[in-house]
């Protein structure tokens, strides 16, 4: 009994933790979407429960679809990516593995604006792209208009998420037995054959796993949209930051953040019944 | 729709319930985000007669200058930090609400820039601390007029900061034909909205179209501005973007045409290798001015080192130097004379007066109903 106290003890500081900066958080931003706000924009609490009407302006539509679709071009992008470069340092890397795991997540290093600020000195109107593509004597000034694009802001997402897609699939392609892959070719099996029927469903659970670390972030995300995009590249992440430092409405930000809070749990919850299912994952 | 949630009170036994209501009444950390979120007074408080309690000028600490980017001379805040041997944080903001969203969220600045509408709410609201002119060895420098300005009987809670103009900056190497007129933007969206932004503020977009159509640019009128939003729609689909860092977009190339404030024009000027290139014009429906104000937030830890800082920089060698960066006329006698003895002579596209900020057209923030319809249409444009 007393190692049990002992488990519970341990217990205390994860708990504190999500205690104090994940739940007592999240109590304020329900305490203020119940409210309203001052010619001021200070928030006075209430119980104005008809805040949450606003979920449904139809205002929000198109920003919620656009979400949706720029985290599905991420998550198939990443996938497209990230199977072959994790694939390939599991089966080829040998002594470099982890080296070229380190190389993946070092830019991760630097700051996230000051990469993505990067990319407007490489993809400007008067950026080094467009530049020796002028010089390669493409027509138009600039040749090509990269940023603000909804383009530039689903190549920041994959940019900034890929590395998440990379590692759970090299996870599982190395957990893999490599004896499968050699049972497959020695059973006839073409490389499309072996891969579809043998290494394909053995890394389904971190391509799932992938997904999920690159979709759910990039259906929040608002930086990105906010530097690389646009006039039509809002997505939900902007929709919320724009209700607190451009609208000065923080109920409305509130109420939205819970509203996609909740649709992320659905989905964290379906993951996780998922992989719960799944066979030979209890480990 | 809530549509009036921009005027009701709630007061702090309300929000007090809500926590208790939601069984974490308790938390410490609950109760610090209270305090923050509604600690400041109410505005019944501001109305009571007690005498005002005046912060003293003497350093007592750090200063945290709370500012839009690119909008003081950073050589004149390094000089002071040496001078009084004190550190100079610079956080930035973006517009106004960005502003009043994080004062509302209990970060403390020792000193902030609202422009003179939002220093009026603030007035209201109670939410500054009310400045000593006898405290100002330099007050002497600041204009007649701005010792009782309309936003702030007897300059009680603010000192002047910049005048500016709204109008359009353009490249024109690039683009012909402007006529002077907001008209400007449906003109040539059609041959460059690829390269044309407006600023990311709703009052300069909303007044800009209802100025254009010959509305008044502070219109309640719900008709008014949809008629307004339905024209920026127009020229919205291929706009490049909604942006108030007019001065990064124009010098990097991004822009070739910007819906920009005065001194920015200056600013570009002073950044590309062909200033020549540069142009800024005002429309003649109607040019938005007015004036920014430095004021010290309640919420403020180094009242004292803020006081000195404004003192430094009504200092006629400071306004000057300070002027010669930002490109907008700083108001003091010295800051005046020096934009009119260089910037105003040189560029007489950007010359304008102190009478500029007094009798012009002001853009005053909607409160109540009125805001949460500008914020509707807004919405509809930004949104879209």
């Amino acid at each position: 009994m007393s190692a049990n106290r002992l488990w519970r003890l341990l217990l205390a500081p994860g708990a504190l933790w999500l205690l104090v900066l994940f739940i007592a958080p999240f109590g304020v931003v329900v305490a203020v979407s119940l409210g309203t706000t001052d010619f001021v924009g200070r928030v006075h609490f209430g119980w104005r429960f008809e805040n949450y009407q606003s979920i449904l302006d139809p205002l929000y539509y198109p920003i919620l679809l656009r979400s949706a679709i720029y985290a599905l071009e991420t998550t198939g992008l990443c996938l497209l990516i990230g199977y072959p470069v994790a694939y390939t340092i599991a089966r080829f890397g040998g002594r470099f593995k982890n080296l070229l795991v380190i190389l993946i997540i070092l830019p991760w290093f630097a700051d996230y604006l000051v990469r993505i600020y990067a990319w407007f000195v490489i993809l400007g109107d008067e950026g080094v792209v467009n530049g020796l593509l002028h010089a390669a004597g493409l027509p138009g000034s600039p040749p090509v208009i990269f940023l603000n694009r909804p383009f530039a802001v689903v190549g920041g997402l994959v940019y900034d998420y890929l590395p998440f897609m990379i590692l759970p699939i090299y996870a599982a392609l190395d957990r893999m037995n490599p004896a499968l892959i050699e049972a497959g070719k020695d059973l006839y099996g073409s490389p499309a054959q072996t891969f579809l029927h043998v290494t394909w469903p053995a890394t389904i659970q971190g391509v799932i796993a992938g997904a999920i670390l690159v979709g759910l972030p990039s259906v929040g995300d608002f930086a990105t949209a906010q530097i690389l995009g646009g006039t039509n590249t809002f997505m939900i992440g902007n929709l919320i930051q724009d209700q607190f430092s451009g609208a000065g409405d923080w109920p409305s930000g509130a109420v939205l953040t819970i509203g996609l809070m909740a649709l992320l749990s659905v989905m964290m919850i379906f993951y996780l019944r998922s992989t719960a299912r799944a066979p030979g994952m209890t480990s | 729709m809530a549509s009036d949630i921009w005027k009701q009170d709630f007061n702090r036994r309300d929000f007090l319930r809500a926590g208790a209501a939601l069984g974490l009444g308790g938390s410490a950390l609950w109760l610090a985000a209270a305090c923050g979120a509604s600690g400041t007074p109410t505005p019944a408080a501001n109305a009571s007669p007690t005498p005002l309690v005046y912060p003293k000028a003497e350093i007592d600490g750090d200063l945290t200058l709370f500012n839009w980017s690119q909008y003081m001379d950073p050589g004149v805040i390094d000089k002071f930090a040496k001078h009084y041997g004190v550190k100079v944080n610079t956080p930035y903001f973006d517009n106004m609400e960005d502003m009043l969203t994080k004062l509302n969220a209990g970060v403390s600045y020792d000193l902030t820039f609202p422009t003179m509408d939002y220093a009026l709410n603030l007035i209201k609201a109670g939410a500054l601390l009310p400045i000593d002119h006898n405290q100002l060895a330099n007050w002497s420098q600041v204009p007649a007029y701005f010792n009782d300005p309309w936003y702030d009987p007897k300059a009680t809670y603010s000192v002047p900061y910049a005048i500016w103009t709204t109008g359009i900056m353009w490249r024109s190497n690039k683009v012909k034909g402007m006529t002077g007129s907001w008209n400007d933007f449906w003109l040539q969206a059609p041959t460059f909205h690829d390269k044309m932004f407006l600023l990311n503020d709703y009052q300069e977009v909303l007044g800009m179209s209802l100025l254009r159509k010959g509305f008044d640019i502070n219109s309640g009128k719900k008709s008014d501005l949809d008629t307004a939003v339905s024209e920026v729609l127009n020229i919205r689909q291929g706009l490049r973007g909604f942006e108030t860092d007019d001065i990064t977009n124009m010098v990097n190339g991004t822009a070739w045409i910007h819906h920009s404030w005065s001194g920015d024009a200056y600013q570009v000027i002073s950044q590309v290798n062909d200033p020549e290139n540069i142009q800024y014009e005002t429309a003649k429906e109607g040019v938005p001015t007015g004036n920014d104000t430095m004021a010290i937030p309640k919420s403020a830890k180094h009242p004292g080192t803020a006081l000195k800082f404004i003192d430094w920089m009504l200092a006629p060698e400071n306004a000057s130097a300070n002027v010669d960066y930002f490109g907008y006329p700083q108001v003091s006698t010295a800051g005046i004379a020096r934009y009119q003895s260089t910037i105003a002579k040189q560029y007489p596209f950007l010359d304008m007066s102190l009478d500029t900020a007094v009798n012009g057209l002001r853009e005053i923030v909607p409160t109540g109903d009125k805001r949460y319809l500008w914020i509707q249409e807004w919405r509809k444009i930004i949104y879209s």
